[in-house]
């Protein structure tokens, strides 16, 4: 896993990852208007909701609805690991000055008493 | 002393740090890996069902964010018991991850049922007892959230969440129940005993899917989680 590191910070396994899932839901999203997945013969199955749908003959007549809903959970993980990502980039960055600060303060005083 | 305590790593060490990281990568190499698996499942493999036509296939991502959902508020439950009882931070860093997880998939629970309910009910919502109690569910989240945001600071206000999450976690068992204890639009089982062979397997698919990626977002928010308790520590230090 030592590769990840390697890679330049733009294009981190994380980075990289995200945009390939990106890409896999513009893609489905896109191919839901055109796959075959809903030409398929449909299959008896059970009803998962009691009232039936009132376009039950047409298998594609609720697209959108179905759309909404994988864009909106996507949409909601992408922003929510952006965020995580982002304030812990930030949050590293403050804790790397703190220690190099703190490791300033430490030499100037271990100096001052070695003079002294 | 004071000079060793300021070169001293705040919390953990390098191999703690690198350990989590390697769990990290793993769990988004294997979700992504399975969320391709799942889409290809979802949208290409699995047949259309009979009488909800495509939006159906809502199905596949509404009862896995529904699992994680009522998952999420039992381990909330179980982080905040044993910081009550052993007083470590860990845990208490793990209950504060896992709550901010729950809101986002107790939100996302709601907000895909109400987009399944409108095609196929005709409303977006209504006060269905399953409904009511994953409202109630999230609304646990966000006043456990609230009492860490603006209750009383220190282990006091942690204590109180704590508490609210043991008593939080009484509703999940509720929530899967519902369905058996009361009239409700919800068909009387979470998942059919008589659901066709593909949509089962796509649906274990789909769960386990969600249970890795769930793993991932909680390591993720755990590591931020520390990350800003040894923030704390430091500017303790220096102030």
């Amino acid at each position: 896993m030592n590769f990840i590191k390697e890679l330049p910070r733009g294009l981190g396994l994380r980075a990289s990852t995200v945009i390939v899932l990106v890409a896999l839901a513009l893609t489905v999203s896109t191919l839901l208007t055109t796959v075959g997945a809903f030409d398929g013969q449909p299959q008896t199955a059970p009803s998962t909701i009691p009232e039936p749908s009132e376009h039950a003959n047409d298998p594609e007549a609720n697209l959108p609805f179905l759309f909404a809903v994988y864009m909106i959970t996507w949409g909601a993980f992408f922003a929510y690991i952006f965020y995580v990502s982002r304030r812990q980039r930030e949050m590293q960055g403050e804790i790397d000055a703190l220690k190099r600060a703190l490791d300033q303060q430490e030499q100037a005083e271990a100096q001052s008493q070695s003079e002294s | 002393m004071a000079q060793t305590s300021i070169t001293q790593p705040v919390t953990g060490s390098s191999a703690t740090y690198s350990t989590r990281s390697y769990l990290r990568d793993g769990l988004l190499i294997v979700s992504a890996a399975l969320m391709a698996v799942t889409l290809y499942m979802v949208f290409m493999w699995v047949p259309t069902e009979q009488n909800l036509g495509v939006s159906q296939r809502i199905f596949y991502f509404h009862v896995p964010l529904g699992w994680i959902g009522m998952l999420s508020i039992v381990v909330v439950a179980v982080a905040s018991l044993m910081h009550l009882i052993t007083g470590k931070e860990k845990w208490d860093s793990l209950a504060y991850a896992t709550a901010e997880l729950g809101v986002i998939f107790a939100t996302l629970i709601l907000v895909t049922g109400a987009i399944w309910a409108r095609p196929v009910w005709g409303v977006w919502w209504t006060w269905d007892a399953k409904l009511t109690t994953t409202l109630v569910l999230w609304f646990i989240y966000v006043g456990y959230l609230m009492i860490r945001a603006y209750g009383p600071s220190g282990t006091q206000g942690k204590r109180y969440a704590s508490v609210i999450a043991l008593i939080g976690a009484i509703d999940s068992p509720i929530i899967y129940k519902a369905t058996d204890w009361w009239r409700t639009a919800h068909p009387e089982r979470n998942v059919p005993s008589d659901l066709a062979s593909e949509m089962l397997l796509t649906l274990l698919v789909a769960m386990v899917t969600f249970t890795v990626l769930y793993a991932y977002l909680l390591v993720e928010r755990y590591s931020l989680r520390k990350s800003e308790s040894d923030l704390d520590e430091l500017h303790q230090r220096t102030a």
